[in-house]
């Protein structure tokens, strides 16, 4: 490329290169292989699974007693599911793109999954709204307590996913893209997106 | 030799003191954080034991009040079970272990390993808080059961003290997840040429299931503890029936049912014993190979009854519930899964015992708290079989019978598991050996002190006493067992004297224990082929290859009594294994 170098002064010669952090701390010896982190996340997965099974099967048992009364169910929870799910899609659509070497498709498409990720939240949130807005707090029934307890659980764990999305995104306009991390992170989103349609399906069927 | 080693250290391994020793990413200091941490708990834990026998031995002098014998009793089991057993066997001794035992240079995930041993200091700290809160600490038990656990106003520790408490050992759930995430991914994906599944050491299969365990579990007790703070703090009524009246006051909360929260908390609470029993089943197996110069009698049978263990012990919860009323046909089932896990427990005794026929004895201070393993696994264990009849457990329920049996079977086991486990492998940890006599001292003293403690309380329980009972004495049938309590707690003192004595022991040999060199039992794994202590990525040089399994002593045509496992066969002189 011929690219006019305006500096009078030669540049600086080139620095050693410098040891990067996770030499030190490793010395001699080789990094873990790469399996390693895809095996810790379905360990996470696996952890937070029993975590909520453990709830839901406590609703589960509560659901059967007299005093379990059901919750008018807000109509948002459609458009929550169907942005978790889109999101999911889109994010598989994105890894496809990248699959075949198509860069701008790849952005476009892990952005948009981003985004309804957040979209997600946003409809979680307009439910809580909702239902507090009925007058029904968490301390009112036991199924507002589980709708209330699990619903923001999962929210959390979203939470979670998206700052880990933020930051995918953010390399990927950088254009650092590894295909190994988008499928690190794909584990974890479409877990979470089955985890939410679990969820649906526990407290409203 | 020394000066040729000098050369292999870069200039990056020269850290500050803050990254060497504080914050460290590095799996041996981590694991020696989390151990001498679980020390100073122990410590604690110990105090409060005896503050307890002083009170049941001498109600009359008035050492502790009712709640604050609760609290004791309370604390006392918390800190046993959550902050030593566990932080040192899941913690301690599996992160000085794993990677050494598996030719690794590191954890799998060295930083979040580090952030495991700090939230468990938060945990920690948040618990011993809980000594300040108005009221006290929790007056529950270990256990928490609601109501006492989730009303505030239900006795004095039920106020901040139970909040507090509730909240440490969620913080312990994330810790414990961290790491039990890292020991897993580490041994499945980070172990060196050679190191088949089948040639790891038994320590490393115990410690592996146990994080499988800890992997599962932790996370439902994190979910019962957070349904318990929403009973607490939110007005929910998760665990809170209808209809109770406390201190003349109907209670608002309605629905709730107690046995819930029994549920969840056993479905954790079993596999934990296991948790803390299975690690220590492996450090054992180590041991008494090596001091018995004899290769470990049916490794795949101590593998598969491990893993049989870890597989029946989700079953096996609703053994603690007898009494709750639950269907018969039910209970029946939990007594089968129960009685079941007797079997791989007698194949491992029985292999251990044969291990040890006609070996060449040396009774080492580690050789001997292994053998005390046995022996208090054994004399726990048996009562395991009475009690996991349910038609038997109905009148010995929450009798001193159980806590006996508990306390010798996986308290005093895991205990001595992890002291055997400090003395044979302190001169790797800190390249010094610790002092044998007094390390004689404290065995003797333990053992003693442990058949003269838990021995007596099956004949207690037998006579009805209670557990968790302040003062005894208003019960005439009870008060006339006075003289035992006494014995209990005279033995008790030997128990703590003893610890007193290993204190001394570890930190004389930290400063002045006789050097040790790379190998000085003499022994396999491949920890012995590291320096003593082994430098910031654990050997110089390349990191060892495995040729062999981890228990070939005294094999026929070897030069020596043992074969490394890290020596070829043409270094060692013998048929390459196939």
């Amino acid at each position: 490329m011929a690219v006019t170098v305006r500096e009078v002064a030669p540049p600086p010669p080139p620095k050693p290169p410098a040891e990067p952090p996770h030499e030190d701390r490793r010395p001699e010896g080789p990094p873990p292989p790469r399996v390693a982190t895809r095996v810790g996340i379905w360990l996470f997965v696996g952890a937070v699974t029993l975590f909520f099974l453990a709830l839901t099967s406590a609703l589960l048992a509560r659901a059967e007693g007299l005093d379990w009364v059901r919750i008018p169910f807000p109509r948002i929870l459609w458009g929550s599911t169907a942005a978790i799910l889109s999101s999911s899609f889109a994010l598989e659509q994105a890894r496809r793109a990248l699959g075949k070497g198509d860069g701008k498709r790849f952005r476009g498409r892990l952005q948009l999954a981003a985004l309804l990720g957040g979209g997600f939240l946003a409809a979680q949130f307009t439910a809580w709204r909702e239902l507090s807005h009925h007058g029904l707090s968490l301390a009112n029934s036991p199924h507002t307590a589980y709708f209330y307890l699990l619903t923001g659980a999962h929210a959390a764990h979203l939470l979670g996913g998206l700052a880990w999305f933020g930051a995918l995104v953010r390399r990927a306009r950088r254009g650092q893209v590894d295909p190994e991390r988008i499928a690190d992170f794909a584990v974890y989103w479409h877990f979470l997106a089955g985890l939410w349609v679990y969820l649906f399906a526990v407290l409203f069927l | 030799m020394a000066a040729a080693t000098e050369l292999h250290v870069p200039e990056a391994h020269r850290e500050s003191f803050w990254t060497r020793y504080v914050f460290s990413q590095d799996h041996k200091v981590i694991g020696i954080q989390y151990l001498l941490t679980s020390f100073v708990m122990l410590l604690i834990g110990g105090a409060l034991a005896m503050a307890m026998r002083v009170n049941l031995a001498w109600p009359q002098s008035g050492i502790l009040q009712a709640d604050q014998y609760l609290a004791a009793v309370s604390m006392h089991g918390t800190l046993m079970v959550f902050f030593v057993l566990t932080p040192a066997l899941l913690g301690g001794f599996a992160n000085f272990l794993v990677p050494l035992k598996i030719g690794a240079r590191d954890m799998a995930f060295p930083f979040i390993n580090m952030l495991s041993y700090w939230v468990f200091l938060l945990s920690a700290l948040v618990l011993l808080a809980s000594f300040f809160a108005p009221g006290g600490p929790l007056n529950s038990g270990w256990t928490a059961y609601p109501p006492l656990s989730a009303l505030p106003q239900a006795a004095p520790g039920s106020g901040l003290g139970q909040s507090l408490w509730l909240v440490s050992i969620a913080i312990f759930c994330v810790s414990s997840l961290l790491g039990s995430l890292n020991y897993i991914t580490t041994i499945l994906v980070m172990r060196t040429p050679g190191m088949r599944l089948g040639r790891l050491p038994l320590t490393v299969w115990g410690i592996f299931l146990a994080a499988i365990l800890a992997l599962l579990t932790f996370p439902v007790l994190m979910a019962a503890g957070i349904l318990l703070l929403f009973d607490r703090h939110a007005g929910t009524s998760f665990f809170i029936p209808a209809g109770l009246v406390v201190g003349g006051e109907v209670i608002r909360h309605t629905g709730g049912n107690p046995l819930l929260w029994q549920h969840l908390f056993w479905f954790f609470g079993h596999p934990e014993v296991y948790i803390v029993i299975l690690p220590p089943m492996g450090i054992v197996s180590d041991v008494i190979a090596n001091f018995a110069r004899k290769p470990i009698f049916g490794y795949p049978a101590m593998v598969g009854s491990m893993v049989a263990i870890t597989v029946l012990s989700f079953l096996v919860w609703g053994h603690h519930m007898f009494v709750s009323g639950m269907h018969p046909l039910l209970g029946t089932g939990f007594a089968i899964t129960t009685l079941l896990i007797g079997t791989p427990s007698a194949v491992k005794t029985f292999n251990w015992l044969v291990t040890l026929w006609r070996g060449k004895l040396y009774f080492s201070t580690a050789m001997l708290f292994a053998l005390g393993f046995i022996s208090t696994f054994v004399a726990g264990g048996l009562t395991g079989i009475f009690l996991g009849n349910a038609a038997v457990d109905i009148p010995l329920h929450d009798t001193f019978f159980v806590v006996g049996h508990f306390h010798l079977v996986m308290g005093v086991a895991a205990l001595f598991g992890i002291f055997a486990g400090t003395y044979f492998w302190f001169p790797k940890m800190f390249g010094r050996m610790m002092d044998e006599r007094l390390g004689r001292v404290h065995f003797w003293l333990s053992i003693l002190g442990v058949y003269g403690t838990f021995f007596p309380m099956y004949y207690l329980g037998l006579a009805g006493m209670h557990r968790r009972i302040f003062n005894y004495q208003a019960f005439p049938y009870l008060a006339k067992l006075q003289p035992v309590q006494v014995f209990i707690t005279l033995s008790a003192f030997l128990i703590f004297l003893g610890g007193l004595v290993f204190a001394y022991n570890l930190f004389t040999s930290l400063a002045n224990g006789p050097r040790a060199d790379r190998n000085p039992w003499r022994a396999t794994t491949l920890e012995w082929f590291a320096d003593s202590p082994p430098p910031h990525g654990n050997w110089h040089g390349d990191a060892p290859r495995v040729y062999r399994g981890p228990y070939e002593y005294s094999v026929p045509g070897a030069r020596e009594d043992y074969l490394p496992q890290w020596l070829s066969p043409v270094e060692a002189g013998v048929e390459a294994e196939h």
